[in-house]
Parts: C-alpha cells; structure tokens; sequence
C-alpha cells in the first residue's frame, strides 16, 4: 500500500498543475466601465484616394484604451452623402471599418473629396480623415435610368396642360445620384392625373423586361424626393404583365401590380424599394383581387408605367425622381 | 460468472425498514408521522429619524400541523407510505385557515430478494459533484438554540440531514458479491421528474442518476457515477431541448501503518450544458477534480488532511449546484419596512423560520446567492471557477469531552470575471464542542459549542477598476444544560459580521455574464437568546425562547436602517 499513496499524491499535484486551462474572462470588460480613456492612435485610412468603381475598398483604423461606442461618419463635400460605420470595440480595423462607396442614406457619393468624422460616446474628441473618391461604385442591376442622360426615346410621356408644367431632365437641386434627376410638377385643377411616363420592355431591346422569373428575388427601386412644402404628391408605379405571352397587354384580363407612394413625409430624396410579390393590385389606391392570373411572373413584365397624381383642389404638387432599377435577391443599397 | 456466490442488497435508501421486516414480526399497518405548534410572537424597532407609521411592529403568528402518516404492509416484500398533513393557523377555526396537502407517498419493496425499488417520493443522493443538496449558508453556524428553529425548516423542505434532495420518480438498487479479488459491486439507479411540460416552450423535465461502485477491499473502492438533467424531447412543441450531462468517477484508498491510518479519496468528472436546437445558447464543456489525504494518529485521535480541487468556470451540474436558498425571495415577516415602505433583506434571523425562503426543487442554471453569507463555495463543492487547496485537523480528546475541528482553504478563480485578474479566496473554520460535565464529572448534561468561519475575498484592481475586498466572518456560541429533571436551558449567540466591495454577476437567461453590479457592505446582523426546553422524551420537546435579532446598517447612503426585532418563539414539537 505504500506504493499506493506517493504516486497518488503525485497524480494530485500533475493534476493541479494542469487546471489552469482557461484563458480570457467572463463577462464584459470591466475597464470599459472604469477605465480611463484615451486615443492610443488616431483614425487613419488605408488610403487617401480611393476608386470604387474598380472595385477598391477603404479600410479605417484606430485604438483605444478601452472598449467604448464609437461612429465615423463620412461625408462627401459635394454631394452631401454621408456613410456611417457605428460599433463597440477598443480596436477600429478592417474587421468593422469598412467602406465600399456606399451611403447610408441618399444622395449617393459622387466622384469627390470626402471627410472621414470619428466620434466617440461620452468623449469630446473628434479625429478627422481626409478622402478623395475618385469613382463611385459600380450599380448593378437593370437599370431603368438615372436620369443621366437624355430621354430614353423608347419611353412615352403624357403631360396635362395644366399650370407650371414641368416633366423634365434637370440639375437644379441637388440629385440623389449623379448630378441630374427628373423633375414631375404642375397645376391640374381637374384631374389627379398630372402627368405619365410609359416604359416599355422594348425600349430595353426586348418586349419584356430581362427579370429573374423568381418574384421574392426581385426587386423594384427608385429614388424620390419630397419637395419641402409640398404634402399633396402622389407617384403611383404601375407593373403590367403578359400573361398570355401574346406581345401586348390586355387592359380587365392581365395583370397590373402597382406601388403608391405618397410624399407627404420627410423633405428630401428617400429610396423606395418593393420586393414584385409583394406589389399589390390598386384600384385608386385600394388593394383589390389581382386582375389576370394573379401569377406574380417578372419575366413577363411588359410596361412600367409611372404616374404622377394629386389632389385636384391641392393646387401645385411637384416631386423629383431619379435612380430608377431592378436587383436581384436583395433591395438597392446606395 | 462461477465467482459469484451469492446476490445481496446494497440499496442506499431502502434497508432499514425491510431489513427488520426480515428478521422480525412487522404489523401490516402502523401509523407514523410529525406533529408541531410553532408560535412567534415579534416587535420591530427601527433606528430611524422619523418614526415608521406604516409598519405595524408587533406581528403575531402561530399554527399547528400534523403530518399523519401510513405505513402499509400488503405483503412481505412490499411496503406503502402516504402521509398527509394538516395544518391549521390559529384563528383559523371550523375550517378556516385549515389545509390538506399529501406530503409523501412512496411504494418500495424488493423483488426476489435481490432488485430493491421504490415508487413515489424518493430521497436520493451521490456525490458532491453529481447530486448533492448542499447544506443552506451559516446552517453548520447555527447554536443548538437557534438549530430547533432551523430544524422545522428543513424539515418543511424534505432536508433529511443526509444531503439528499427529495424527487418523485423512482430508484431501483442491487448488487452482487464475489469471493475473489472484488468484494461486491453495487448499483444504484434514479429517475425523477423535476417539471411537467406546459405543452409549449417547456418540455418534460426530467433528472436522472446513475452509479456503480466496486468495493475491491477494506482498501480499495471505486465508483463511476452519471446525471443527467434533461427535457424529454417530443414532449412539448419546441424543438428547445436542455441536457446537462455530468460523468465522474471516485476513488477511496485506506491503510493503515501502525497507528496512523491514512485515507485517501477522490473525484474527477467532466459536465455538458446545452440547449439544442437554440443557437443562441452556449454550449459549455467543464471538469474537475477533488481529492483529499487524510492521516489519523488514533491513539491521540488526532487527523489532519489535506485537499486540492479544481473546478471549471463552465462546469455544471444541476444536481449538485442547486442551492438551498432562494436569495431571489422576500421575507414573509416585516416585508417592508420604514415610512417608504422598503423591501427588507432576508437575514439569517428569516432563514431560521420561513420555509418559503427554501427551493425545494433542482434548478438549471447557476441561482442566486449572497456573497455576504458565502461568496466562496456558493454552489456546495461544485462551486464552478475554483481551484486551491484545504488543510484541517481534526481531533477528540478528554475523555472524548473535547471535539475540535479547524480548516484553512485558500482558493482561486480559474477564469476572470471582466477582468483577467483573478479572486483569491481564504478562508478559516473552526468549531469545538465541549461536554463540560465530562470534564467536571457532572451527571447532567452540560455542553458548550463554539464555531467561527472568516472569509476573505480578494481581487487587484487595475486601472480605473476599483480592487475587490471582501471580507465576512460568522461566530457561533452555543450552551445547554440540564438543570433539573428533563428540562435544559439553552443559550445562543450567532454574530454575521460583513465589509467590503464585490461584483455582482447580471446574467442573461442563458447564465452568461452581461453586466456587473457594484456591491458595497458594511453590517452586521446578530441573534442572541436562550430559553428553556422541557424533553418528553428524546423525540418530543417543548421549548419557550426569548430571541433578539439586530441588523446594523453602516453605510451611509444604505436605504435600509438598521433594525432589531424582538422574539418568543413557543415551539412544541413531537415524531412518532
């Protein structure tokens, strides 16, 4: 037996030595309650110039002495876009200080000298980071329009003649993307209808739009603008199917989806974005049965209409419009 | 197979009852139980400023109950206990105030003289680290005089004094001997229902245990064990299933040289916590390790020991973590307060008489508790995230008129807790019992006890953070004697000193740490009384004892002034 005891009072000690297996802590930091702070170093970019259009990233980074809420805010000098990356660390690196071009709200960037603005909760430090974009980033989808250019020849338009009529391609305000928007207003005392804009799947080379057949993967976005002021527009977007396959469409007998989009919110650009099975069927503004085969099929969608309306007795409406796309499997991110 | 020569029983729970029935001439029906009369009689006294208007001082409280039980024989192999209780509440009359409750009912027997069971309530343990109903805090600092109190408590609460926990399910025990290299194996196996599904979010809840422990010798004895707490999946409609899975083996070796006799034992096991089918939870994988040498020099009837453990942060076992002790109630008695109507702490004063204060049932997750009465081993020996050792002694002497036992345990955390600096834990225990008249030889009983635990916790602190120190210490004092026929005086003293700043750990409903709580303590709490008790017989007492509970507030800012209560308790309590 006493051969027993030493090497089970050496298994004791082996195996005391052995228990410190666990590393890090439970819970959150305690520092970043009690913690002083400071700035261990200060917010950089990756680069100074950045092009998105050929598919670069900017990365950002700094240090803390502790883990504290944090949020760099970037905006562009011209176009007023603005981007903001918010998160809780000590560390501020490729891991959650990424940008890709994009904006957290609208307008989009332009090609533009930016400022990179980093603040800290509960602290009065500001850091500052000085960028230059010098491309914006690539769209992808099946653009409509951005309104860029000139009028699409394949589209057709209906203007009422009512008062200060103006259905067109301007740069007088500020755009939600580029440097020029469509621009729906005017006077029409005796019809909602101000004026229309038919688009066509063949202005696009084919008699229906190129559009995933998967209605939940597809998605219709446009940009519009509230005038400040003004509470009284209506932009309704209409979706006409083919459902018989037979190149038209067939007023009582296909389907039309549409979206209502009233502007009587907050002024300024807003990006609307539906998933097509979820767009409903209207009839002055009411969601009713479908009218064709209530089939929600994108691949056969044949026209977009849009229509700007308002009240009759609400005198002037006006509203801006731009960006204009389809995207597949999730809604535009600007 | 050739080897084995015989089946015999081992079964833990069971052999008392069938083991007379075998030998003796047993009657097929007898009746058993409890019976009480608990009276407390309180006046509060505030130390406050402006006098509390709310609060009626004096509280009167008194009942009687009976737990009236049945002890049924249909058969030599088999027997049937039901108990029921009655419990009246004085001004409670024609039915009033009155309440029936089945307390216990079990069917055991024994198939074929080797397969013992039982059916129904069942009081089962294993080890500390599997399932074990750890005793409540300051209960082992309790003076005799204050323990008659306590002891209705646990009583209520199914605590037997054995550290089993109290489960409706069933156990089945048996075992067999060999006449060559092994003694015997004995196998014990438990299955018990801890929640009934709602049919929803909660499933059927179960425990279950198992265990095997091989005697090789006087020597040598070795035992796997295993629980389980468990949701029986397909028995509600989520697809949410808790298990926690706890597997440890133990060892015991004993020899003796000469006059010493040396003993060692231990226990390893590692624990599984999950939720499945719920990605948010975590999946915790924890282990430890327990063992102790222990040396006794029997002419002098001296031992010591010592002891080095090792407990993960992410171990678990709901059968052996549970506390006693719901740190999340309210006292029934002065619930609040002052002229705000403040809730008041439970104190140790409470935990001596208010059953409610009590869990009854095993709890996933890690409870509550209050790291003024125990912030070192909150959780029993499983107490997760611990690690150190312990060296006591343990000696009888004059005539065995003296019992004194003291330990030293100093401890670490494994893992930080918002920090990566870790605890430190010490702690000093000690308590003698002295039978005075021993040594003066006195006939009547005269008995002296002393016992006194001082706890330390500590941590660096580090930038900004401030340190922990914390610091509580508990003296118990306790007298009796019998002064003429069957009558004692008791005395008691019991002394909760506390002081110091700690974190409290927020956890979310997965048992994680989201947040932490400053905790800054300056009191003390104290029982001082005595009375006399008059014994019928040695399991029938009646006893009348004036008691004086005082909290003292120091802190400044505290919200909770101090305050003494008053009490006569009249206790009248008899077992047949």
């Amino acid at each position: 037996m006493k051969k027993i005891f030493l090497p089970l009072f050496s298994a004791v000690l082996f195996l005391a030595s052995c228990s410190k297996d666990d590393s890090g802590f439970d819970g959150p930091s305690l520092n970043d309650i009690y913690g002083d702070f400071s700035i261990l170093d200060s917010l950089s970019a990756s680069a100074a110039t950045v092009d998105f259009s050929a598919g670069q990233q900017l990365t950002f980074s700094a240090e803390f002495s502790k883990n504290v809420n944090w949020k760099i805010a970037i905006t562009g000098n011209t176009s007023g876009a603005v981007y903001t990356i918010e998160g809780f660390s000590r560390l501020i690196d490729a891991t959650n200080a990424i940008w890709d071009g994009s904006a957290t709200t609208l307008p989009m960037f332009r090609s533009e000298d930016c400022v990179a603005q980093l603040t800290i909760d509960g602290e009065d430090d500001t850091l500052t980071a000085p960028i230059s974009v010098l491309g914006t980033k690539v769209i992808t989808g099946l653009i409509l329009s951005d309104f860029e250019g000139e009028f699409n020849p394949g589209w057709s338009t209906f203007v009422q003649s009512g008062a200060d009529m103006s259905f067109i391609i301007t740069d007088s305000d500020p755009a939600a993307q580029g440097s020029k928007y469509y621009d729906m207003g005017g006077t029409v005392d005796w019809d909602w209808l101000l004026g229309l804009i038919d688009i066509p799947g063949s202005a696009y080379g084919a008699t229906t739009f190129a559009l995933n057949s998967n209605p939940n993967n597809v998605y219709f976005n446009v940009m519009l603008s509230k005038i400040p002021g003004l509470n009284n527009g209506l932009v309704l977007f209409q979706f006409r199917e083919d459902d018989n396959g037979d190149g038209v469409y067939t007023d009582g007998e296909e389907d039309l989806f549409s979206i209502e989009v009233a502007l009587n919110n907050e002024d300024g650009w807003q990006l609307i974005s539906s998933k097509y099975a979820d767009m409903p069927t209207l009839v002055n503004g009411a969601p009713v049965d479908p009218i064709g085969n209530g089939i929600y099929e994108p691949e056969k969608l044949i026209q977009v209409s849009i229509l700007m309306l308002a009240n009759p007795v609400s005198g002037y409406a006006q509203a801006y419009m731009d960006l204009m796309l389809f995207t597949e499997n999730q809604p535009f991110k600007p | 197979m050739k080897k084995i020569t015989s089946t015999i029983f081992t079964g833990l729970i069971l052999c008392s009852a069938l083991t007379i029935q075998a030998q003796t001439e047993v009657k097929k029906f007898s009746l058993n139980g409890t019976a009480r009369t608990l009276s407390f009689l309180d006046n509060l006294s505030q130390d406050v400023e402006v006098a509390d208007t709310i609060t009626a001082p004096k509280s009167l409280s008194s009942h009687t109950l009976v737990d009236l039980g049945m002890l049924i024989r249909p058969g030599d192999n088999i027997a049937i206990q039901s108990s029921v209780r009655i419990r009246n509440d004085f001004g409670g009359f024609w039915g009033s105030g009155v309440t029936f409750d089945v307390r216990e009912l079990y069917v055991k027997g024994v198939v074929k003289d080797v397969v013992r069971y039982q059916v129904g309530d069942v009081h089962y343990k294993l080890t500390p680290y599997t399932f074990y109903n750890n005793d409540s805090e300051l209960s082992n600092y309790t003076p005799g005089a204050f323990s008659h109190l306590l002891d209705q408590v646990s009583y209520d609460n199914f605590y037997l004094g054995d550290n089993t926990w109290s489960q409706q399910g069933a156990a089945v025990d048996f075992g067999v001997v060999f006449n060559k290299y092994v003694q015997e194996i004995n196998w014990n196996v438990f299955t018990g229902r801890v929640a009934a599904t709602n049919g929803g979010n909660q499933p059927e809840r179960l425990f279950s245990a198992a265990n095997m422990t091989l005697i090789q010798s006087k020597y040598v004895s070795l035992g796997v064990n295993y629980a389980n707490f468990y949701d029986f999946p397909g028995t509600a409609s989520t697809t949410e299933q808790y298990v926690n899975p706890v597997v440890t083996g133990n060892a015991q070796v004993a020899y003796t040289f000469g006059d010493i006799a040396l003993t060692a034992n231990g226990e390893m096991g590692k624990s599984h916590n999950e939720i499945k089918n719920d990605s948010l939870a975590p999946v915790l994988d924890g282990n430890f390790f327990d063992t102790k040498i222990e040396a006794k020099y029997t002419p002098w009837q001296l031992g010591i020991y010592i002891g080095m453990k090792s407990v993960g942060a992410d171990f678990r076992s709901a059968g052996a973590q549970t506390k006693r002790i719901n740190f999340d109630g309210t006292p029934a008695a002065y619930e609040r307060i002052t002229n705000d109507q403040i809730l008041r702490e439970t104190t140790m004063f409470d935990l001596l008489r208010e059953a409610d204060l009590y869990n009854l049932q095993l709890q996933n997750g890690l409870m509550a508790f209050d790291a003024r009465y125990d912030n070192i081993t909150p959780y029993g020996a499983a107490s997760p995230n611990r690690q150190g050792f312990e060296v006591g002694l343990n000696w009888v002497g004059c005539k065995e008129a003296v019992k004194l036992n003291a330990s030293f345990l100093s401890q670490s955390e494994i893992r930080g807790q918002g920090t990566l600096n870790l605890r430190n834990f010490a702690r000093m225990d000690a308590n003698a019992t002295i039978a005075i008249n021993k040594l003066v030889k006195w006939k009547k009983s005269i008995e002296l006890t002393a016992g006194m635990r001082s706890d330390n916790t500590s941590r660096d602190g580090e930038a900004g953070v401030p340190s922990v120190e914390l610091q509580t210490d508990v003296l118990s004092v306790g007298f009796s004697a019998n002064i003429v026929s069957d009558l004692d005086i008791v005395l008691g003293l019991q002394q909760h000193t506390y002081a110091g700043f700690e974190f409290v750990n927020q956890t979310d409903k997965y048992d994680q740490i989201i947040n932490f709580t400053e905790y800054t303590v300056d009191g003390s709490q104290q029982m001082i009384g005595g009375g006399l008790r008059w014994n019928f017989s040695e399991k029938t007492y009646l006893m009348g004892q004036f008691n004086q509970f005082s909290q003292n507030n120091n802190l400044v800012d505290d919200v909770l002034p101090s305050y003494t209560i008053n009490n006569f308790a009249f206790i009248y309590s008899m077992q047949f």
